[in-house]
């Protein structure tokens, strides 16, 4: 079945220029109900909120709580923990991959990124679209 | 230049030179982005040929503009650097007993400026977890193929 382009995306990022680049990015590809948070803790408030996010793709340098710590909490909630979630990071170090991928990330993207990178990670957490 | 010139001025003038850096750099990828946006929306206008050219040249545009995003952090990780040489400045001097307590009152302005310039820039120099590091220089980077391999590797 293929991909509903109407389901919520949640980016987060601390620069407003990267969501800013991220939420057009989606939109060239087609999703257009996109919410941001600046860091985590917002982020979590968000998803906790009640509203279903179809997908979440996070920044990981963040404070006052990382998208590793926001990543965490998520798969801790009995109610979040099957929520995607995409890392879109500058940390490319074996370590930071290796933590991310214990704390239930489902891909892994480096920065700098380009649009065909976040549609073929995109496809492999939430499907073809 | 004298020791406390260093500590006082050099080092918070480059702090603050870094910032004006930073802050060049985001208002033009705004500007760029908000040229960009427009084009965009113009396309509904356009022929499907020619919608899909420039829609496809608009999306390399938005990755270009990638670029504001690992400038700041490269940035902030040099005021890291900086603020680390003037504490060893500072060590120096008060060892050798030219320390004088507190930075001046210049020095500390400053300071507070950068401060403030970072919080206003949504920057974050200054994280202290061992696996904050930014962006790696190009040699040492992960490619993103090397990061799916490990990632399949770690699925195994």
């Amino acid at each position: 079945m293929a991909v509903d382009k109407g389901m919520k995306i949640l980016i987060v990022d601390d620069y407003k220029t990267m969501l800013r680049i991220i939420r057009n990015l989606l939109k060239q590809l087609g999703f257009n109900n996109v919410d941001e948070a600046s860091d985590g803790s917002q982020a979590l408030q968000m998803l906790r909120r009640g509203e279903e996010y179809g997908l979440v793709i996070s920044d990981w340098n963040m404070e006052p709580m990382t998208g590793l710590q926001l990543l965490k909490e998520v798969r801790a909630d009995a109610k979040l923990k099957s929520t995607p979630f995409i890392m879109v990071t500058a940390e490319s170090k074996t370590e930071n991959v290796v933590a991310a991928k214990q704390a239930g990330v489902n891909n892994y993207i480096v920065k700098p990124f380009n649009a065909a990178t976040l549609k073929t990670k995109m496809t492999a957490v939430i499907g073809a679209f | 230049m004298a020791k406390d010139g260093i500590r006082d001025d050099l080092l918070p003038e480059a702090a603050l030179e870094l910032d004006a850096v930073t802050s060049v750099a985001e208002a033009a990828a705004e500007k760029i982005l908000t040229a960009v946006e427009k084009i965009d929306a113009l396309r509904e206008g356009m022929s499907e040929e020619v919608s899909e050219a420039v829609g496809e040249a608009i999306v390399e545009i938005f990755e270009a503009c990638g670029f504001q995003d690992l400038t700041g952090q490269r940035v902030g990780r040099i005021h890291k650097t900086l603020n680390s040489v003037a504490d060893r400045v500072e060590a120096v001097m008060s060892h050798t007993g030219h320390g004088h307590g507190p930075a001046s009152s210049e020095a500390k302005r400053n300071r507070d400026k950068h401060t403030e310039n970072v919080e206003k820039s949504g920057g974050e120099p200054f994280s202290e977890e061992g696996l904050l590091n930014g962006p790696q220089l190009p040699s040492d980077a992960k490619t993103q193929e090397e990061i799916d391999a490990l990632m399949d590797q770690l699925d195994k």
